[in-house]
């Protein structure tokens, strides 16, 4: 029988579909999930774009306090980004190992990351101590409280990022490199190579241009 | 695990009156030809994470740090306690859904097999008078 209605894309005397065979949920490769972990991280870069332009209305704000150039320590943050940098290229080798199915090597990688990420946030700590002993605290001004939120957010995010890389290693050591835990991977790595754009902001935005101001 | 079966078919709509263009062509219910549904498991880790995270904003909205503390950590544990759970769906039998079809059937009264003497013929509209 000829259809006349241009959306009847079934037979006219079809009035039900029959269910699939039980398909993949959430698991495979053209998995759902990564499409959702891409919109959360776009509203993630939603909230560093909210701070970046909270701290670029602020960041001459110093209410007779001290300067980016009187309280930044660039040689901490130039290594702290060498650090971070260096994280992400870990991460890479470990999605390497990943794929050719080495748990052990890749449970070494993540483990390498995960020390690499504990060094930048201990400096990070380091930094926002030696500032609050000098009195540049985040109540000091305007500067320095956009600093403290941006900076220490984005701090957070690694800390959150460490502590997600320790449970993936006992995850993969205790049911292998699965589909679930691929994807699981997979989307860490998205996470942590985000962070480390959003450090390429902070680090030009507020160290270098603070310094050059 | 309650098995709730909704529909056993996705419904395919001809007509703005679907009901009544599936009467006019004689639409019969299935008896066979069921098949497994896949189906997710329930949990309450969704609405619990939401109780946290509305308790760690009240908290740092007043200054409460020690409420902010335990609720922060609350949701970081219960997050890694969920991500422990592999086993997130099931599937409802063949057999089961065949059964609560025919259940429901039974209950709307439906023939399985409608009198062909009854059905309309062509698409026009004609329908054979109600109570034939």
């Amino acid at each position: 029988m000829a259809t006349i209605a241009p959306e009847a894309a079934y037979d006219r005397d079809t009035f039900h579909l029959v269910e699939k065979d039980a398909h993949d949920h959430g698991t495979g490769h053209a998995s759902p999930v990564l499409l959702g972990f891409w919109i959360y991280l776009m509203s993630d870069a939603l909230i560093f774009a909210a701070l970046f332009a909270t701290y670029g209305v602020l960041s001459t704000s110093f209410a007779g306090g001290p300067t980016p150039r009187d309280i930044f320590e660039l040689e901490l943050v130039a290594l702290n980004t060498a650090i971070l940098l260096v994280s992400s290229i870990t991460y890479g080798f470990a999605m390497l190992a990943m794929e050719k199915g080495r748990t052990r090597s890749v449970q070494l990688w993540l483990a390498i990351t995960a020390l690499l990420g504990i060094s930048f946030v201990s400096i990070e700590l380091y930094e926002f101590g030696v500032l609050i002993a000098e009195g540049a605290t985040p109540q000091r001004s305007g500067f320095l409280s956009g600093f403290f939120t941006l900076v220490a957010t984005h701090g957070l995010h690694v800390t959150v990022g460490i502590i997600w890389i320790g449970i993936m290693m006992l995850q993969v050591g205790r049911y292998g490199l699965n589909i679930v835990n691929k994807r699981r991977l997979m989307c860490l790595s998205m996470f942590w190579h985000f962070l480390d754009v959003v450090w390429i902001g902070v680090f030009t935005f507020v160290y270098l241009m603070g310094m050059v101001r | 695990v309650g098995d709730h079966v909704a529909a056993a078919f996705t419904p395919v709509v001809h007509d703005l009156d679907a009901w009544y263009d599936m009467k006019s062509r004689g639409y019969a219910h299935p008896k066979e030809g069921f098949r497994a549904i896949h189906m997710p498991r329930n949990t309450g880790t969704a609405i619990i994470q939401s109780g946290l995270a509305a308790a760690l904003g009240f908290a740092m909205v007043w200054y409460m740090w020690w409420l902010a503390a335990l609720a922060f950590v609350a949701l970081v544990a219960v997050t890694v306690w969920h991500s422990f759970d592999y086993y997130r769906d099931y599937d409802i039998p063949a057999d089961e859904v065949a059964r609560v079809e025919r259940e429901k059937l039974s209950y709307l009264n439906i023939n399985y097999a409608p009198d062909p003497a009854l059905l309309p013929t062509g698409k026009s509209g004609a329908v054979a008078p109600a109570g034939a």
